[in-house]
């Protein structure tokens, strides 16, 4: 057996504990902020069995005139829906935050028609006991693309 | 808890298999899962909200050049390290540059928390010099390797157990009223991890 020498050990078991402290930190009191130490959510959050089930999803008029849902996806304009929705407070409160979306689709797909106006939209599905009862849809944010 | 659980004596062949499955594995996930650093390189600089560690090291917003240096930094050390050789070199470059990867990965608004055992797999790993697949010597420095990484694994839904516990007392990572920055997307959204990086909920664990 290979037995380890008491620095390595120690600066082993020092690790050791850092990681376990700042897990036990992340769990007790951090949030997403201290990731990897935040605290382990998996899946573990709860819906009001009568409140609602947010959905943001963002729509695009274009230079061919069309109106069109902005693929959230990393194909897409590259930034995923979940990120967006992480955003939602900052870009509710500064709109211009979307012309990165355009800036993004613009660099990414240059050969599409490009987006002239950005509308941020959130569906809402109410839930009453458990059920959906009642869908509608909510504007959170415009951007005119400069 | 004895510190001396922490060394139990374990052959150095798990070690060189481990890596023989991890660092293909770490290929795997940054093409099919923690795969969207690279299009955030091309995203604009505006986007990219640091979380506290990246912060506090200054990392840049991520550019097209530093998210593909990233990626071929990853790809070639874990070639290398999966085969066993240059374990520290070739393992440290990997954990370094693949920590990097998924701090930006998780600087734009989500956060997603079950890379954890593979994150410290990547740390421990090169902590045992070269070793082959048919090196049945027990050492401790081996089982500390493996130790790690199983609590590692059993912490991420162990843990997760609590994060489960503080949002249902409402004063959790989740609960609605909290202040401050958007603190993962669950704060306000519930149905933020239903269609991200393939996660479908409820049906599926790890997202």
């Amino acid at each position: 057996m290979v037995t380890l020498t008491w620095p390595a050990r120690a600066w082993r078991l020092a690790a050791t504990v850092a990681v376990l402290l700042g897990l036990a930190y992340g769990t007790i009191w951090g949030s997403d902020q201290h990731f990897p130490f935040g605290p382990l959510v998996q899946f573990a959050f709860s819906v009001d069995p009568d409140g609602q089930i947010r959905s943001v999803f963002i729509e695009a008029d274009t230079t061919a005139g069309t109106r069109v849902r902005v693929p959230l996806t990393s194909e897409g304009v590259g930034i995923p829906r979940a990120e967006i929705e992480g955003q939602l407070p900052q870009i509710e409160r500064d709109p211009s935050l979307l012309q990165g979306i355009a800036v993004a689709q613009r660099r990414r797909h240059p050969d599409q028609p490009q987006y002239r106006t950005l509308y941020l939209m959130v569906e809402i599905t109410q839930l009453q006991d458990r059920r959906p009862a009642g869908q509608s849809v909510d504007q959170l944010a415009v951007w005119e693309v400069r | 808890m004895r510190a001396r659980w922490w060394f139990p004596a374990e052959p150095a062949a798990r070690v060189a298999i481990l890596r023989a499955v991890i660092y293909p594995f770490v290929v795997l996930d940054i093409v099919l899962f923690v795969n969207d650093v690279v299009p955030k390189g091309y995203a604009p600089a505006e986007l990219y909200a640091p979380i506290v560690i990246p912060r506090f090291l200054h990392l840049p917003a991520p550019t097209p050049l530093l998210v593909h240096t990233l990626q071929i930094a990853i790809i070639l050390g874990c070639a290398i390290a999966a085969t066993g050789r240059l374990p520290r070199l070739a393992g440290w470059t990997v954990a370094v540059a693949y920590q990097w990867w998924i701090f930006i990965g998780m600087s734009y608004g989500k956060v997603d928390h079950d890379h954890l055992a593979l994150v410290v797999a990547l740390w421990v790993l090169p902590t045992l010099g070269r070793v082959r697949w048919t090196d049945a010597r027990r050492g401790e420095a081996a089982g500390w390797v493996l130790r790690c990484i199983q609590v590692a694994v059993v912490s991420t839904y162990f843990l997760a157990a609590f994060a489960k516990l503080r949002t249902a007392a409402g004063t959790g990572p989740t609960a609605r009223s909290s202040p401050g920055r958007s603190n993962g997307a669950a704060r306000r959204w519930p149905t933020h991890w239903s269609a991200s990086r393939g996660c479908w909920w409820p049906a599926s664990g790890a997202c």
